[in-house]
């Protein structure tokens, strides 16, 4: 049995739209897509840049979900794995925040080529969050879609670190390596285990100075930010670059969600998390917004 | 050693499973077919490309050496068609297994290697008495017991406590102080209920469900059985630190388990650490290393019978 | 006060696990789970985030986050050493 050229793909009926998944991109780095076309011809589409680690797994079925929806709503969606994760070509180590982002550039030209469409929406989750705002700074006045987002990436390392100390704390973790021995890790051995998921120097190294802001950039452009937590306050990082947007003259708005996600804690937690139905929330408050982002563009 | 493989050698594909469809990615082998797919099921609601993709780097590995191997999400899960159902090992998801062969056999492969961890290995046993063409099976912190996700803890206490100490501990100074914590009373309701059920068990459960979640599992020990009866090779994976390799430990000191698995095509191996959920990068990535090894090696793979031999290892 | 933002922080993150308890200064939050792992990760980022502070991580101990009290006591601790400069 032999692969044949158009066996990169596989397709199936999703309702009525299709599912196209399979590789695309250079041949000696494909990556892994998931297109979700609606019927008829799509009137925009829709880029999801997914998180890392065990929030890709985490976040995998939500995205799924807010691909159903709005293709439902008649735009094409594209879901993708970076390289070196998923299904992707290339190494966990051998990705960088800049390997990222020229993966979901890729994405968005295989999205555009394989649909037709001109206008575009992001969407991103945690560090995907990051990476969905540095594609969309590509695209004048693209609306933007953020769950949970990394606002400052040095921040998302210290709580994959932290995560592991108060595993620790609870018994849960598999070993008791302090902080301190973690870091030594990431600067001697090139990486950190956190939880099953190695974090690589290079990964880090290339977060250090990017910001949610500086991703986004200045150009003005709507900007939809869902917080998930049970507390009713905004988080501060969240408020102040929302407030920054708007001051800059964004369409930018946060918008708490509440329930509880332990990103980094695998099966602990989960206790307290109602996915199903918070799932549902988060995807058709995502859904609705889009929506009226890519209708209102593509009337004028 | 052949070249790397890479997505350029899989082909993603989409297969009938009962009422669902699910998704797959099959990788090609880069040299000289052997004829025989290596299958792989995660545990619980894991993805097909499994934690930190190990499933992937292990159907691209075992590839280089001839084999064809197949992931694929469960249904409800990743690509696949459905809602999640509940992970309980008195149900395994055999259909999403009979549902994979099926799309192998529909490819011309007949000949199987089945690889599984936890929920994922209890599924291979379920399936394996269905299975013509297998050449070996690999389960990987296999419960020994039949419980639903989440429940290893409740069954294995109302399991190990009498009533006696039981009721002892119910009235404990730290058991009464814990009824003021909601999580606590929780976890006492869940104990109380799991007792009460061990002992009289629900009106519309078989005496041998109640009791297979407390003990050996028939639905552990008579596909082991059957694959020994057939001759089939078999490998035990457990880490030293795992909950799941006490369980086994004790199982395999009585009979009829210990019968079983003093069976020369039955091995097993023990890793230094914590293989279940797969939480340590490094161990998570010695255990498959060991399991490509264990299938290349193995006798049926260049068209021999096997010869009988098990080995094991790190067991005391 | 340092003390009443976190027992309302904790009175509305930990809504059902504190449920009929006296939320006094020295309840025992961990001894008596109101807060376990992912709530003490939760209770971590709202008090960097809210008083802002660092918490370090061999800072995550029992003894600085038994109590009501003994959060704000690391809390004044880290505010006092960072005025100082």
């Amino acid at each position: 049995m032999q692969l044949a050229a158009d066996d990169r793909v596989a397709t199936r009926p999703d309702g009525d739209a299709t599912i196209e998944a399979g590789f695309f991109g250079p041949e000696d780095a494909r990556l892994f897509g998931s297109l979700h076309i609606p019927l008829g011809s799509p009137t925009a589409g829709v880029l999801v840049c997914s998180p890392l680690h065990a929030d890709f797994v985490k976040n995998y079925r939500s995205e799924v979900q807010l691909a159903r929806r709005l293709a439902d709503r008649g735009f094409a969606v594209l879901r993708f794995h970076y390289r070196g994760q998923g299904h992707s070509d290339r190494e966990p180590s051998d990705i960088t925040f800049s390997s990222l982002v020229d993966d979901a550039v890729l994405a968005l030209e295989d999205l555009r080529s394989r649909t037709g469409v001109e206008r575009v929406g992001f969407m991103g989750c945690r560090l995907g969050g990051l990476v969905a705002a540095a594609a969309a700074s590509k695209v004048e006045g693209a609306p933007l879609v953020l769950w949970e987002p990394v606002v400052r990436p040095d921040s998302y390392v210290r709580e994959a670190i932290r995560s592991k100390t108060i595993s620790a704390l609870s018994g849960s973790a598999t070993n008791g390596m302090s902080s301190e021995a973690l870091m030594r890790s990431l600067d001697e051995q090139g990486s950190m285990d956190i939880h099953g998921y190695p974090i690589f120097r290079d990964l880090v190294r290339s977060l250090e100075g990017r910001s949610l802001a500086g991703e986004v950039g200045d150009e003005p452009r709507p900007v939809h930010v869902i917080q998930i937590s049970r507390g009713s306050a905004i988080r501060r990082d969240l408020a102040e670059v929302a407030d920054d947007w708007s001051q800059l003259g964004f369409a930018a708005d946060v918008r708490r969600v509440s329930g509880d996600v332990a990103w980094w804690f695998r099966g602990a937690g989960s206790a307290r998390e109602e996915p199903e139905a918070l799932t549902n929330e988060v995807v058709t408050d995502s859904a609705d917004w889009m929506t009226v982002q890519l209708e209102s563009t593509s009337k004028t | 050693m052949t070249a790397l493989v890479s997505t350029r050698q899989e082909r993603p594909l989409f297969f009938p499973a009962g009422e669902h469809t699910l998704f797959g990615i099959l990788t090609q082998p880069a040299t000289n077919p052997k004829g025989i797919a290596v299958v792989i099921l995660p545990g619980g609601t894991n993805l097909s490309m499994n934690v930190n993709g190990l499933s992937v780097r292990f159907c691209r590995r075992v590839a280089r050496h001839g084999f064809h191997a197949l992931r694929f999400d469960y249904h409800g899960v990743g690509e696949s068609s459905g809602r999640p159902d509940r992970v309980d090992l008195a149900s395994p998801f055999v259909s999403d297994l009979d549902g994979a062969l099926a799309s192998l056999r529909a490819h011309g492969i007949e000949r199987f290697v089945l690889v599984g961890s936890c929920f994922g290995a209890r599924t291979v046993l379920a399936g394996t008495p269905t299975t013509d063409g297998l050449v070996g099976v690999v389960l990987i912190s296999p419960p020994v017991r039949d419980f639903e996700m989440g429940e290893l803890e409740v069954t294995r206490m109302a399991a190990e406590l009498s009533v006696g100490d039981f009721a002892r501990r119910a009235v404990s100074a730290r058991a009464l102080s814990g009824l003021l914590k909601a999580d606590r009373r929780r976890t006492y309701y869940k104990l109380v209920r799991e007792k009460l059920r061990e002992r009289r068990g629900r009106s519309s459960e078989r005496a041998a469900d109640r009791k297979a979640r407390y003990a050996i599992s028939p639905r552990f020990l008579e596909p082991l059985r059957d694959l020994v009866s057939r001759g089939s090779p078999v490998l035990f994976i457990y880490g030293d630190g795992d909950d799941l390799w006490g369980e086994f430990q004790r199982g395999r000191a009585t009979s009829p388990l210990a019968e079983v698995l003093g069976t020369a095509t039955i091995s097993s191996t023990t890793l230094p650490g914590r293989v279940h959920g797969f939480s340590d990068s490094r161990v998570a990535d010695g255990v498959f290393d060991f399991v490509a090894d264990w299938i290349v090696e193995l006798p049926a793979v260049d068209g021999m019978q096997p010869a009988g031999q098990g080995r094991n290892e790190g067991i005391p | 006060m340092i003390e009443d933002k976190v027992r309302g922080f904790i009175l509305e993150e930990f809504s059902s696990e504190a449920a009929g308890t006296a939320l006094t200064n020295d309840f025992p939050l961990l001894e008596r789970q109101v807060i376990d792992s992912l709530g003490l990760f939760h209770l971590v980022g709202y008090l960097e985030d809210e008083f802002g502070v660092e918490i370090l991580d061999e800072e995550l101990i029992p003894q600085n986050f038994g109590t009501i009290s003994d959060i704000a006591r690391l809390v004044r601790e880290k505010e006092t050493y960072a005025a100082r400069g």
